[in-house]
């Protein structure tokens, strides 16, 4: 069963053709993680994913239904997919417990103290119940990220998308977000994940797509494409990161 | 110099017309005070407007929004640059006369604050405008990437950011808009200036426009003051305090 799939995506801006051409399926439960030189496009396909960014060309399908389709119900389909971005974008004013709770009241009309005891629950599964009432900007960058995770689990979303989400943490900060990842992914989660940590591809992906000058290069099981890279650009990037 | 100093605060000429320029001042303060609430609203819906349809996918959204666009950019554009004294003169030489039930039926009161409101929504359009544009793009991202329409996403994540950070030059316009009610005097409003006015025209002596003066002051400076209270609370949010010189 495929959760997320594009097909033939192209995307331009202006004169920079930043996609050439990208298919992608994802199963249910599986771990995608795609990593590349900077500028490759992973971060544009992601957000292609869930139509941040509209494609210049191709089709993308959430399960049985198209979000590129001109009438597509867009708002409706984006809730089936939770989305971590590199620089957190938590509401400032709100308090943390709120960032939780709001697109579950506001968007699926979830009672309010039912969004909330939920949104604890969440919480409490980042390791963050007892900062509930605080404002994001108390927060370290780890708990910020945290808490923007179950903000996008509070959407109960089929599948989630994680955009470089640990590029911006102090060293010291990243391995509680990617535990958190890692829990998520052992229970189930359909997750793509674009993220410069290599040792989080190996444990944790199911596969691995590199990605290069807007097109997959080379993709498979991330021991084979990580210690036995076929491509000469899969090879040439990863003896300058590893 | 006795006669400077009388001209100016001769208390004997002033005092019987206290009660009318009392009752003068609290038809200023009316004034500015409905003219807010008219501009505060009016500019929010121009200031929204202005980003309407941005990014909409659908052909009726893209030329609905363009419309909506283009008429507040209109609007906002031409009462900058038209003074609001021809406005206020143009709307109470015409209205009476337009053969429309509620618009001729308007007191000159009634079109002293809708002149005013109508004038300043497009600078308050313009403030909020830049309020809603300081808002991280990340902000709107993350709000419809967990399915927030685009208007749940304006009102729900943008506007509560963008007012706060627009507190302080929204607050200015309240003190400028507050001064510009003496405007209407030309309207045979009977406000605070007009009251002084008349009272001039028959003394030959300014103390009533100085007291005119004092209702003001005594408005604004707390307003003022209020103002630059604001300013501080947000500077010691933000946590940046001034930079220290050794």
């Amino acid at each position: 069963m495929t959760t997320i799939r594009a097909t033939g995506l192209v995307k331009r801006f202006g004169d920079n053709s930043v996609l050439n051409g990208v298919d992608l399926d994802v199963a249910e439960g599986e771990v995608v993680c795609v990593i590349g030189p900077s500028g490759s496009g992973k971060s544009t396909l992601l957000r292609c994913l869930n139509l941040l960014e509209i494609p210049t060309s191709g089709r993308v399908f959430i399960g049985d239904d198209e979000i590129t389709a001109d009438d597509a119900p867009v708002d409706a389909l984006r809730r089936r997919v939770g989305m971590v971005f590199q620089s957190f974008n938590l509401f400032p004013h709100r308090t943390v417990l709120d960032n939780v709770a709001l697109a579950p009241i506001a968007v699926l009309g979830v009672d309010k103290a039912a969004a909330h005891d939920r949104a604890r629950a969440l919480l409490g599964r980042v390791g963050l119940e007892d900062r509930a009432g605080e404002h994001p900007a108390r927060l370290s960058g780890g708990q910020q990220q945290r808490v923007a995770i179950a903000r996008a689990l509070a959407m109960e979303p089929e599948a989630m998308l994680f955009d470089e989400v640990t590029s911006a943490l102090d060293p010291e900060l990243v391995k509680d977000v990617l535990g958190v990842m890692r829990s998520l992914a052992e229970g189930g989660m359909t997750m793509v994940v674009v993220t410069h940590e290599m040792g989080f591809a190996r444990e944790v992906g199911d596969r691995v797509v590199f990605m290069d000058g807007g097109v997959i290069v080379e993709q498979g099981d991330p021991a084979q494409v990580l210690e036995a890279p076929r491509a000469e650009r899969t090879k040439r990037f990863l003896s300058r990161v590893l | 110099m006795d006669e400077v100093i009388r001209q100016y605060f001769d208390w004997d000429a002033a005092r019987p017309y206290l009660p009318d320029l009392a009752r003068g001042f609290w038809v200023t303060i009316q004034i500015a005070i409905l003219a807010e609430i008219l501009c505060l609203v009016l500019g929010m819906l121009l200031a929204v407007s202005r980003q309407a349809g941005r990014g909409a996918r659908s052909r009726a959204g893209r030329i609905g929004g363009a419309l909506l666009r283009g008429f507040s950019v209109a609007y906002i554009n031409f009462f900058r640059a038209v003074p609001a004294l021809l406005v206020l003169l143009l709307m109470a030489g015409s209205f009476p006369f337009l053969p429309i039930p509620i618009v001729s039926d308007l007191t000159t009161f009634q079109i002293a604050f809708l002149g005013l409101g109508f004038v300043y929504a497009a600078y308050i359009a313009e403030v909020y405008r830049a309020g809603i544009e300081s808002v991280d793009r990340g902000q709107t991202e993350a709000a419809r990437s967990l399915g927030m329409g685009g208007g749940q996403a304006m009102r729900l994540i943008v506007l509560p950011q963008a007012v706060r950070r627009v507190l302080p030059p929204l607050m200015n316009d309240f003190i400028a808009l507050t001064k510009d009610v003496a405007l209407v005097s030309v309207l045979a409003v009977p406000d605070v200036v007009s009251v002084a006015r008349d009272a001039q025209s028959i003394t030959f002596n300014s103390s009533t426009l100085v007291v005119a003066a004092l209702f003001y002051l005594a408005f604004t400076l707390p307003l003022i003051w209020l103002l630059d209270r604001v300013i501080a609370r947000e500077k010691r949010r933000a946590g940046r305090g001034d930079i220290v010189t050794p």
